[in-house]
């Protein structure tokens, strides 16, 4: 049962990553391979204030997630006033989170340097991670589905008619990273809560690039997709413990034929919604109670 | 002092000057057409005047200020809007929220309010969705509003271009060949939507188009240009018989022909 419950605290960690970077990439069209980096701010800033400082874990997570996103802000700024876009943004990003990793591993009082943090208090139960997952991926929808996310669509969609139409690309491209990168601070805070423990290899260019396989393996355009793709690709090096040597291997074969089957991601631009369901519900009802009326 | 006013505006690609020096007016309300062959520097000057391009020499003064070199989307906000000769739609979006994007360029609520979802941002989003389709309407697409962008025919794209442009709320309007590979029956409504569309809302408007006949039926005024220079302008009577625009499109020296 612990473990099962581990597995579940895990997705929920990832989840919360993960609606950062569809934010971003899934809705704004920017890919980046260093949001590992936020996280890695975010962890250590909550696992610091929380350590030494005695602030509640919760507060201490809000701020990592503030300073991951105010930090997003140095590397966002050059980089999407410069109009960088495509692989380019992608490694600009690439080399903001190797140089976190490379700093935090050389900084000593309170980061520790290479050895990283240990002992940090255990908060992260199945209770609190999945609440603050459940809240984190409604927020994303609501988000999403404002003017907001309209506006991050319609640059995803045509940057050049969007700007000639008066949106500001700029702004509104920097408004998707600090989101984002707000969101990978928090569940970067979640990770060192849940773990104890942590280095700054912890925050590999890996766990980045998982990210971003989740949205673009479960669709851009969608919120849905990726929660599920990321479900599965947390689940399935568990589900494979057994053929261990293989697991890697089997990923990346299911990686392949996801991208030549359905190269817009199991579900792109799509939601998989309760919504068909619960108008059938509603229908079947009336269609009782006019059978109960007709009977009076 | 009319709407815009462009003054000796040059442009310079390289060693390439695709605009030399050329003067353009377009009072309020005012149906300008711009014509001239292939590589004339038509689209350049559109570019040059809605911040896509910036210009080497001149001024572009807009409502009594100079928007020369000002980023795209602060040009658009101040009130010019236009089309693209190859379209430009949000393929992905549902045609309604195209227009939407035309009608809040800037988002209307704060980030907070999306997040939670308070009665102001739904109803914003309600009526954001009433005007559009009052757009919709007025372009006479309005059958289409649930269908994405790019599965729609090419008419209709062009027109749910023109819906969002419009949509936008601009003084002045730049048309960047908007019968591009129509046939004669697609024109002649297009011709005849334009005219109601300029009546209705007495934007200013000013039109590329190939299709000379949409230029001499719709336009009281028209400029010719010919390698980035500014050819001719006056009435379409004016243009049929002046002998240099007649040289520039046929290379050749007639009395009288219909162009």
């Amino acid at each position: 049962m612990g473990y099962a419950r581990g597995i579940l605290i895990l997705m929920s960690i990832n989840i919360v990553g993960v609606c950062g970077i569809i934010i971003l990439t899934g809705y704004t069209g920017l890919f980046s391979l260093g949001h590992a980096g936020f996280m890695s701010i975010g962890a250590y800033v909550s696992a610091i204030l929380t350590k030494y400082f005695g602030i509640p874990f919760l507060i201490s997570m809000i701020i990592g997630g503030l300073i991951a996103s105010l930090s997003s802000l140095i590397v966002g700024y050059p980089t999407l006033r410069g109009k960088l876009k495509g692989d380019y943004f992608a490694i600009a990003m690439m080399g903001f989170a190797e140089s976190i990793r490379l700093l935090f591993s050389n900084i000593y009082p309170y980061f520790n340097g290479a050895l990283g943090l240990s002992g940090i208090p255990l908060k992260m139960n199945l209770t609190t991670s999945l609440i603050i997952c459940i809240i984190v991926v409604f927020f994303t929808y609501r988000y999403l589905h404002s003017q907001h996310g309209k506006l991050s669509i319609s640059i995803r969609e045509q940057e050049v008619a969007a700007e000639l139409i008066g949106v500001n690309v700029t702004k509104e491209k920097l408004k998707s990273l600090l989101i984002s990168a707000f969101l990978c601070g928090i569940s970067g805070g979640m990770m060192a809560f849940y773990y104890t423990y942590m280095t700054p290899n912890t925050f590999s260019a890996e766990l980045s690039n998982n990210m971003l396989a989740a949205v673009v393996f479960g669709g851009m355009g969608s919120i849905s997709g990726p929660v599920i793709a990321t479900i599965i690709l947390t689940a399935l090096p568990e589900v494979l413990r057994a053929v261990a040597r293989w697991r890697l291997v089997i990923y990346g074969l299911l990686m392949i034929v996801v991208m030549l089957f359905r190269p817009e991601g199991l579900l792109g631009n799509k939601e998989i919604s309760l919504y068909p369901l619960i108008q059938r519900l509603k229908k079947g009802k009336r269609v009782e109670s006019v059978i109960a009326k007709e009977g009076k | 002092m009319s709407l815009l006013e462009v003054e000796n505006l040059t442009v310079q690609f390289g060693g390439l000057k695709a605009l030399t020096k050329v003067n353009l007016k377009v009072d309020e309300g005012e149906f300008i057409g711009l014509i001239g062959p292939n590589g004339a520097g038509k689209t350049t000057l559109f570019n040059a005047i809605t911040g896509v391009v910036k210009p080497c020499e001149g001024d572009i003064i807009f409502r009594q200020k100079n928007i020369k070199g000002m980023r795209p989307d602060k040009i658009a906000l101040s009130g010019v809007s236009r089309t693209f000769q190859n379209i430009r739609l949000f393929p992905k979006m549902k045609v309604f929220e195209n227009v939407e994007i035309g009608i809040n360029r800037v988002a209307q609520y704060g980030i907070i309010d999306a997040v939670i979802g308070l009665p102001k941002q739904r109803n914003k989003d309600k009526e954001t969705y009433e005007e559009a389709l009052k757009y919709l309407e007025q372009v006479g697409i309005l059958e289409y509003k649930d269908a994405y962008a790019g599965e729609l025919p090419y008419g209709i794209q062009r027109r749910l271009e023109i819906a969002r442009a419009i949509a936008t709320k601009p003084k002045i309007l730049f048309l960047d060949e908007p019968a591009a590979g129509m046939n004669n029956d697609e024109t002649n409504d297009l011709i005849n939507f334009l005219g109601k569309l300029h009546k209705d809302t007495g934007i200013a408007i000013v039109l590329i188009e190939h299709h000379l006949e949409v230029v001499m039926e719709l336009c009281k005024n028209i400029m010719v240009l010919n390698l980035g220079n500014m050819l001719a302008h006056g009435s379409p009577v004016e243009i049929q018989n002046n002998p240099d625009v007649i040289k520039a499109y046929i290379g050749e020296r007639r009395q009288k022909t219909n162009v």
